[in-house]
């Protein structure tokens, strides 16, 4: 097991690099120059002896692999350069704007957590019945409507019709209810319907029968059931939280949130390579180490899993 | 009044309105054993799942499953899952996918035996260790460990027959326990349901496609095809006279089967020599 981890701990190293070279080499291929993006946001007339000097200034002259070289080398230091537009060092962006996405990822998985296990239970072991059908009514239209639009119906029911929350900012605990809600919904169908559909699946295993056979309550056969089907919800989760994260792009432009996200849009409208090489590579970053955690959880919940390593 | 009587036990899909089993009928006391034999598809599996209320929903169950003269068929789940486990309990064909993979087969056991009982969990674990001792298994602390894709699917249908063991129920169903292991392991076990019947008592079904292995075990037997019961009658009788021409069938399949085993021992004999 430990041999298992520290094999995987390892690999991610060149997955990253590989990963930051593509992002780096994409970026650096888009069509518009940083250099007269940076001037024109900072209002100067865009000579062409201007965006020279610019472009000396912000090293964008040097040949490709140098640069990406000596951005590799710094950034495995801690140092992503600094922002094309503000001057600022990009960490310090990233720092000032990542606790609010935290929050909000975090609230979201909460919900998204609590909400898809109550529903996908209740569902499994009342399948078929009323409650069910609308409960997979719900995830229809869930799965089906984009976030940016259910954010807008969301935002214009609860805070212009019902003005319960504010339609964005952050003010406080009151103002992220309305994007983190916005942003569980999507997930929220997906669990749902990966709970209940696995534990279905699972209920006409073998083991279910001899536990019926053994006399069992329906409340044990119900949790035998529920371990067995998490398995596969707990993948999807390792793939998820990085998703959510990712997803806050959208809700945080509807609800104004100071996240990443839309830093991160602001950097791609700014050209702002620094910030949005970070972010790459910060959500590679999260991605592969969502997905080993829940690898590891997955192997210290299944015996057989655990040994096969 | 026998304690388990079954009649016109009759299974029907409700999707296709296929018949699956037709009129069914056989009791069964104390300290006796039924045999039910028959090919694989003749509806032997879903009589048994049939009593116990374990039918797949889409199956409608109809005739009279009567436990000491009350109809099962009409009892509310909680009435029929405690009779399960407690009365009326089952060892099942395939050993090897019954655990649930993820807890340990002492837990399981203990589970099983607590819900079932008023043993609380300390008295449950020794109650599974000794089960397990009497089924001549080595190391119980050791097994009741495992998991099960650990154990060999001999040692889990071992486990399958201490728990019911444990159990003590009225009536015990083996639903071709012996069909998965190979012929070393299939002997074993049939000693120890042998041994099992002579330590409890209980009333047993012991469902088989292998008529040897019913001969050994049963009292009565009730021959199956495509779900209608075909020969009902104690054991002797049926083996000697048998009236259905898929009885006989059956008797000389397995006479010429083992005749041409005999002549392959008697050849590879004389190779030898």
């Amino acid at each position: 097991m430990k041999r298992y981890i520290l094999q995987r701990v390892l690999a991610i190293f060149p997955i990253l690099i590989g990963i930051s070279f593509f992002a780096f080499f994409l970026i650096n291929s888009s069509p518009s120059d940083p250099a007269e993006v940076a001037l024109r946001v900072n209002e100067t007339v865009a000579t062409p002896e201007a965006i020279a000097t610019m472009r000396r200034e912000l090293g964008l002259d040097k040949p490709f692999l140098l640069r990406y070289g000596t951005w590799l080398l710094d950034s495995l230091q801690g140092d992503f350069g600094n922002s094309y537009i503000t001057k600022q060092p990009v960490l310090n962006e990233m720092n000032k704007a990542f606790p609010a996405t935290l929050a909000l990822a975090s609230l979201s998985l909460f919900i998204t957590m609590g909400v898809s296990m109550f529903f996908g239970i209740w569902c499994a072991v009342h399948e078929g019945s009323v409650g069910d059908k609308i409960v997979r009514g719900f995830i229809f239209v869930g799965t089906a409507m984009p976030s940016f639009w259910a954010g807008l119906l969301i935002m214009w029911l609860f805070a212009v019709k019902f003005d319960l929350f504010p339609t964005s900012g952050m003010d406080g605990f009151h103002s992220i209810i309305l994007p983190a809600v916005t942003l569980s919904l999507t997930f929220i169908s997906t669990y749902i319907r990966l709970i209940r559909n696995t534990m279905i699946q699972n209920r006409q295993e073998n083991y279910v029968l001899y536990a019926k056979v053994r006399g069992l309550k329906e409340k044990t056969i119900t949790r035998h059931i529920f371990k067995n089907s998490l398995q596969a919800s707990l993948t999807a989760l390792g793939m998820s939280i990085p998703k959510l994260i990712a997803g806050t792009v959208i809700v945080e432009n509807i609800f104004a949130w100071p996240g990443i996200g839309r830093l991160c849009v602001t950097a791609i409208f700014n050209r702002d390579f620094p910030i949005i090489e970070a972010y790459i590579v910060m959500m590679a970053v999260l991605f592969v180490v969502c997905n080993l955690i829940m690898d590891i959880v997955c192997a210290l919940l299944d015996p057989r899993i655990r040994q096969g390593e | 009044m026998s304690l388990l009587n079954i009649r016109n036990l009759t299974v029907c899909d409700r999707r296709t309105d296929e018949i699956l089993i037709k009129d069914i009928h056989f009791e069964i006391d104390s300290n006796t054993c039924l045999g039910i034999v028959g090919e694989s598809g003749s509806g032997k599996s879903v009589t048994c799942k049939a009593i116990l209320g374990l039918a797949n929903p889409w199956l409608e169950v109809t005739g009279q499953v009567l436990l000491e003269g009350n109809n099962l068929l009409n009892a509310e789940q909680e009435t029929l899952r405690q009779i399960r486990g407690k009365r009326i309990c089952m060892i099942l064909q395939d050993a090897m996918t019954a655990f649930d993979p993820l807890y340990t087969i002492g837990c399981q056991m203990v589970e099983t035996l607590c819900e079932n009982g008023q043993y609380n969990k300390t008295d449950a674990k020794i109650i599974a260790m000794e089960t397990l001792q009497k089924m001549y298994i080595r190391e119980p602390r050791l097994v009741l460990k495992k998991y099960a894709h650990q154990l060999s699917g001999g040692m889990l249908q071992r486990c399958m027959i201490a728990l019911a063991m444990a159990l003590k129920p009225d009536i015990l169903i083996a639903d071709e326990p012996t069909t998965a292991l190979d012929a070393i392991n299939q002997r074993e076990v049939i000693e120890e349901f042998q041994r099992l019947r002579q330590i409890t008592g209980m009333a047993m079904i012991f469902i088989s496609h292998d008529l040897g292995v019913v001969q050994h075990l049963a009292d009565k037997i009730l021959v199956m095809k495509d779900g209608e019961q075909v020969e009902y009658g104690p054991i002797e009788q049926v083996f000697e006279k048998p009236q259905h021409i898929y009885t006989r069938y059956l008797l000389d399949t397995r006479k010429a089967l083992t005749k041409s085993f005999h002549e392959a021992m008697k050849v590879r004999r004389s190779n030898k020599c």
